[in-house]
């Protein structure tokens, strides 16, 4: 398998506090992988070292064979990997269609397709993102970072603070992307869906890789001495 | 009405055509958890702000146990016993969570205001500040600025300000969010402990916390409260099922 993303002996600081220890990932390309750890364990801290959004770290992390070590963020992105970070940041005070063009980079993730996918975008797009709805936010985030046509897509809580029904739209969203051969790294606290979804998975403890496997490696031991679940 | 700490009637807020909220009637019980759910958009996180008064309405009345505060600013109403938390938190990044919890302590003790350093060394505050990092389980994590805080813990955080404030009542935005598992039980333990001093208006996407909790459960779409009951005939209700829960809860 062509292997996408390759973290290797990570470690990351925030100031003094050392926040990562020694991460290990491996993204190969089409397959969905999910980050699990309970809070605090290095999983968003994980995703903003892949990105460039961490001042300190060291170790290897490598993308298509380039490495990302000290590279800006806005170079990263560049290089193919799109982030849906947690907390739902649009650009509150552009359109919805302003946001989906404004990073949008030549692809099979055009307007059309995004429209497609989340058609309540189309029926908003000359409504500027502050005042869309929660659920409306999180589908333009998404929208605008497939719009960036990424080699790699990753997804941190993409389904927080979502009512049941729109969480549901976004799982059957994040389903189609499977059916494209996407490669996803996606952290959520649903387990439940990412058994069914994911190819891989990694779990955080105390900034360490501790444990990874497929969905059938994962048992309910394992889930609960590392998750609590 | 002296069974209702919080009695709320035909509260609207309209923004030009867009009733934002319409009519909405909702009340709280003394020892009570009464859940408020509805879809994204649909008004709840509008109706809290006008409960704490940063929002105001144009019609209808307030009453906190057995006050009207309709009139009263949002300084005002926090002061005579209203907590929020936020969606979107609202902690000091750059201070430690002990530091965070002592400044909501000192706010809540109305002290006059002093160099913070002469307020950190005040044994008292200090200790209060600890059992209460203590109950959201972040005694650990203390002296960590609580920009490096990760997600959940700054929830955990974020509740942690508003149970320092010793309010009549909560109001509790989404505190599950980003919560993992362990969280989640710890936060449902620690609601259940407080509601008989405090009671809880809870706004939360979580449904199996929802059902966990909630004494009542009112459903509010298109800022209007289309369904209040136990949570058996919440989950019953196809109305409710079409417009929030969806079919597979």
């Amino acid at each position: 398998m062509d292997k996408l993303l390759e973290i290797k002996s990570l470690k990351s600081w925030y100031g003094a506090s050392q926040a990562l220890f020694d991460v290990n990932l491996e993204i190969n390309k089409g397959e969905i992988v999910a980050l699990l750890g309970r809070n605090g364990m290095g999983k968003s801290t994980t995703i903003k070292s892949i990105c460039g959004l961490i001042n300190e770290y060291h170790g290897e992390i490598n993308f298509n064979n380039i490495s990302l070590i000290k590279r800006p963020s806005y170079k990263i992105a560049q290089l193919g990997i799109g982030l849906v970070p947690e907390g739902r940041r649009a650009f509150s005070n552009l359109t919805v269609l302003e946001n989906l063009i404004a990073t949008a980079v030549d692809g099979e993730w055009d307007l059309d397709a995004i429209y497609n996918l989340f058609p309540r975008l189309e029926e908003r797009k000359n409504q500027l993102a502050f005042s869309l709805s929660g659920g409306e936010q999180q589908m333009l985030v998404i929208g605008r970072a497939l719009m960036t046509n990424p080699k790699l897509l990753i997804l941190d809580e993409a389904t927080e603070g979502l009512s049941p029904t729109i969480r549901s739209e976004i799982w059957k969203v994040i389903e189609v992307l499977k059916e494209k051969s996407s490669s996803i790294l996606i952290i959520d606290k649903s387990l439940r869906q990412l058994l069914d979804l994911a190819d891989n998975f990694y779990i955080l403890e105390k900034g360490r890789t501790v444990w990874n496997g497929s969905s059938t490696g994962l048992t309910s031991s394992i889930a609960q001495e590392f998750l609590g679940v | 009405m002296k069974n209702k700490i919080l009695n709320i009637k035909n509260l609207s807020k309209s923004y030009g055509a867009f009733k934002v909220t319409d009519e909405i009637a909702i009340d709280l019980n003394f020892d009570e958890i009464h859940a408020l759910i509805g879809p994204n958009g649909a008004g709840k996180s509008t109706l809290i702000k006008q409960i704490v008064g940063s929002v105001k309405h144009d019609i209808g009345s307030i009453v906190l146990d057995q006050e009207d505060i309709t009139d009263l600013n949002d300084v005002e109403r926090a002061k005579i016993g209203i907590s929020r938390t936020f969606q979107v938190s609202s902690i000091i990044p750059k201070f430690s969570s002990l530091d965070n919890i002592i400044l909501s302590l000192l706010d809540k003790s109305k002290e006059t205001f002093q160099l913070f350093k002469s307020i950190r060394e005040n044994k008292e505050l200090n200790s209060k500040a600890k059992n209460i990092l203590r109950e959201i389980e972040l005694l650990d994590k203390k002296d960590i600025a609580a920009s490096e805080l990760s997600h959940g813990d700054r929830r955990k955080l974020e509740v942690g300000l508003a149970l320092a404030m010793d309010p009549k009542v909560f109001l509790f935005d989404e505190p599950m969010a980003g919560l993992d598992e362990s969280g989640t039980k710890m936060m449902i333990n620690l609601f259940k402990k407080i509601k008989s001093n405090s009671p809880i208006l809870l706004i939360e996407h979580d449904m199996d916390a929802v059902f966990a909790l909630a004494d009542r459960v009112s459903v509010i779409n298109y800022g209007k409260i289309v369904a209040t009951g136990t949570v058996d005939q919440i989950r019953s209700n196809d109305l409710v099922r079409d417009v929030y829960l969806g079919y597979e809860i």
